[in-house]
C-alpha cells in the first residue's frame, strides 16, 4: 500500500516536472521570449545656454525649457529629458561641461549642412532635431509632434540599473537584457548624471556622462552587466542618472530609462 | 614653255573635237536643288497678335530649278482666311491668349524647306503659381538654409519669378529645374510668424500672379562654429 502510494507522488512529481517543461515563454516581460518587448522610452537631449544677460536680450533657450518641462510632466517615464548648457561666445553658462559641448559637436558632426545654435534638442539621438524656440507653444507642438512617432514604438532591451551614492560619490553597475528575436550589435550604454541645481533654468543640468566599453554583440535574451566609473564632486542637489543603449557612433539611442536618487 | 603650250593645245583639240561647249562643261546640275526660302515676315510687330486680331504672314522664296512652288501653312490655333496654300496667310487670332507655333512648308520638285515662328497673343490671366516647399504654416530655423521651391506657369511664359517676405522684396535669383523654380534662402529674419510670397510675371503682359504661405521663423542664438 505504501509502495503504491510512493510511486503515485513520482508519478505526479514526474508528471509535474514534464508539464513544467512544455510551459511556453511567452510572458512578453521575459527576456527570453522572442516576443519580449518593453514600452519605448525617449530620450530628449537639450543643448541650452542660460546666461542670464542672453536671457534678458533672448528667451529662445527659456522657451524651448519651458515645452520641454511641460512635455516632460505630460509623459512621465516616457519622456526622459536631459539639459546640456553650452557656452556661446560672449554667453558663459556657468552649468557647462566639457562632456555636454563634446557631445554636441559629435552630434553636428553626424547632420548634414548643421547650423549650431541653442537652443537644440535631439530625440533619440540624431532621429530627430528641433531647433529654435520663439514660443514656448511653437515648441511644444514641434517637440510634441517629433516624440508621437517614437511613442508608439515597441522597446528590445531593458535596463535595471542599482545607484549607490555615498559621501557623494555615485556608483553605477546596470543589467540590461535583449529583447525580441534579434541580436545587437556595435552598441554600447551611456550614463548621465543629472541634478537639479538652484538656478532658475536649472532643472535636469547634466554633469557628467559616462560610456561603457563597446559591446560587440548581445544575444537575444541574454543578460549583461556594466560597471561605470564612479563619479565624485557632486553637489546636495537632487540626482538623477539616466541610463542609455546606443548605437557605437552615439547617433540612435535605442531605449532609456531614468532613476531618481 | 615650249612643252607646256603643246599640252594647252592637245587639251584644247580634244576638247573642241568632243564638240562640247566650254560653258556646258562648267555649269552644274542643278534639278535636285531645294528652294531658296527665307523667313516668315508679318505686319505685326515682334510677331505679337492681340486676340481676335486679324494679321497677314508672308514668306519670298524661289526655285533655283526654275520650276514653280507649292506653300502650305499650319497653325494650332485661330482661324485661317482663305487659303493656307499660297505664299501669303491671313489669320484671325484666338481669344485664348498663348504662344503658338506657325509653320509653312515650301517645296520644288526635289524638296521641302520649313519655316516656323512663334506667334504671341497676349493672355491677360495671372500666371498660376504655386509654393511646393516650405509647407503652410511650417516651422523653419533661423540663420539656417532651405530650398523654397514653387512652380510658375503662364501662356505666354514667365518673365521672372519673385521671393518676398513680408511685403519686402528678397533680391534672390532662383534656378530652374524643369518647370520649378528654386531659391536658395538663408533665413536671416526676426524669429515670428512671418508671409513669403512667390510672385511670378508673365511675358509680354506683365500680369503678375503669386501665391504665398505662413511660414514660423524659430530664433536660435548661434554661435562658437
Amino acid at each position: 500500500m505504501r509502495a503504491l502510494r510512493c510511486a503515485s507522488k513520482l508519478l505526479f512529481l514526474l508528471a509535474g516536472l514534464m508539464a513544467c517543461k512544455d510551459i511556453p515563454r511567452d510572458n512578453p516581460l521575459d527576456p527570453k521570449n522572442p516576443e519580449s518587448v518593453r514600452e519605448q522610452t525617449v530620450l530628449a537631449e537639450a543643448f541650452v545656454n542660460t546666461n542670464s544677460v542672453l536671457a534678458d536680450s533672448v528667451l529662445y533657450n527659456q522657451n524651448m525649457l519651458t515645452a520641454l518641462y511641460r512635455l516632460q510632466s505630460k509623459y512621465g517615464s516616457r519622456m526622459v529629458l536631459s539639459v546640456h548648457h553650452r557656452n556661446l561666445s560672449g554667453y558663459q553658462d556657468s552649468l557647462a561641461i566639457f562632456e555636454s559641448e563634446d557631445l554636441y559637436q559629435r552630434y553636428i558632426q553626424g547632420t548634414n549642412d548643421a547650423v549650431k545654435g541653442v537652443p537644440d534638442v535631439f530625440i533619440n539621438g540624431l532621429a530627430a532635431r528641433i531647433q529654435g524656440a520663439s514660443t514656448s507653444e511653437n515648441a511644444e507642438y514641434r517637440v510634441d509632434t517629433a516624440l508621437q512617432s517614437f511613442l508608439i514604438e515597441n522597446g528590445f532591451f531593458t535596463i535595471e540599473p542599482t545607484i549607490t551614492l555615498s559621501n557623494g560619490v555615485l556608483r553605477c553597475n546596470t543589467t540590461f537584457a535583449r529583447l525580441g528575436s534579434s541580436v545587437a550589435k556595435d552598441i554600447l550604454l551611456k550614463m548621465f548624471v543629472l541634478q537639479d541645481m538652484d538656478t532658475q533654468w536649472a532643472r535636469r543640468a547634466v554633469r557628467g556622462i559616462s560610456r561603457s566599453n563597446l559591446i560587440q554583440n548581445i544575444q537575444p535574451g541574454e543578460r549583461k552587466n556594466i560597471q561605470f566609473d564612479a563619479v565624485s564632486g557632486l553637489s546636495n542637489q537632487p540626482i538623477r542618472v539616466i541610463i542609455a543603449v546606443v548605437s557605437e557612433d552615439e547617433y540612435t539611442v535605442y531605449q532609456v530609462k531614468e532613476v531618481r536618487l | 614653255m615650249k612643252r607646256f603650250i603643246c599640252c594647252f593645245m592637245i587639251v584644247l583639240i580634244v576638247v573642241l573635237g568632243c564638240g562640247c561647249d566650254v560653258e556646258d562643261l562648267l555649269k552644274r546640275d542643278n534639278s535636285s536643288d531645294p528652294p531658296n526660302v527665307g523667313n516668315i515676315l508679318t505686319s505685326a510687330a515682334g510677331f505679337v497678335v492681340q486676340p481676335l486680331d486679324t494679321v497677314n504672314f508672308w514668306i519670298e522664296a524661289d526655285d533655283p530649278t526654275g520650276g514653280s512652288l507649292t506653300y502650305q501653312w499650319r497653325i494650332n490655333a485661330g482661324e485661317i482666311i482663305g487659303s493656307s496654300s499660297t505664299n501669303e496667310l491671313r489669320w484671325r487670332a484666338p481669344i485664348k491668349g498663348g504662344n503658338y507655333t506657325l509653320s509653312v512648308d515650301v517645296s520644288n520638285k526635289a524638296e521641302t524647306v520649313t519655316r516656323s515662328e512663334v506667334v504671341k497673343v497676349p493672355s491677360v490671366t495671372e500666371p498660376k503659381v504655386e509654393i511646393l516647399a516650405p509647407l503652410n504654416m511650417a516651422f523653419l530655423v533661423q540663420h539656417t538654409n532651405v530650398i523654397v521651391k514653387a512652380t510658375a506657369r503662364h501662356e505666354n511664359n514667365i518673365q521672372e519669378v519673385q521671393m518676398w517676405l513680408d511685403e519686402q522684396y528678397l533680391p534672390l535669383t532662383p534656378e530652374l529645374d524643369g518647370d520649378i523654380y528654386l531659391f536658395d534662402w538663408k533665413i536671416q529674419a526676426n524669429p515670428g510668424a512671418h508671409v513669403l510670397v512667390i510672385k511670378a510675371i508673365a511675358q509680354l503682359t506683365g500680369v503678375v500672379g503669386s501665391d504665398s504661405v505662413t511660414l514660423y521663423i524659430e530664433g536660435i542664438v548661434a554661435g562658437k562654429n
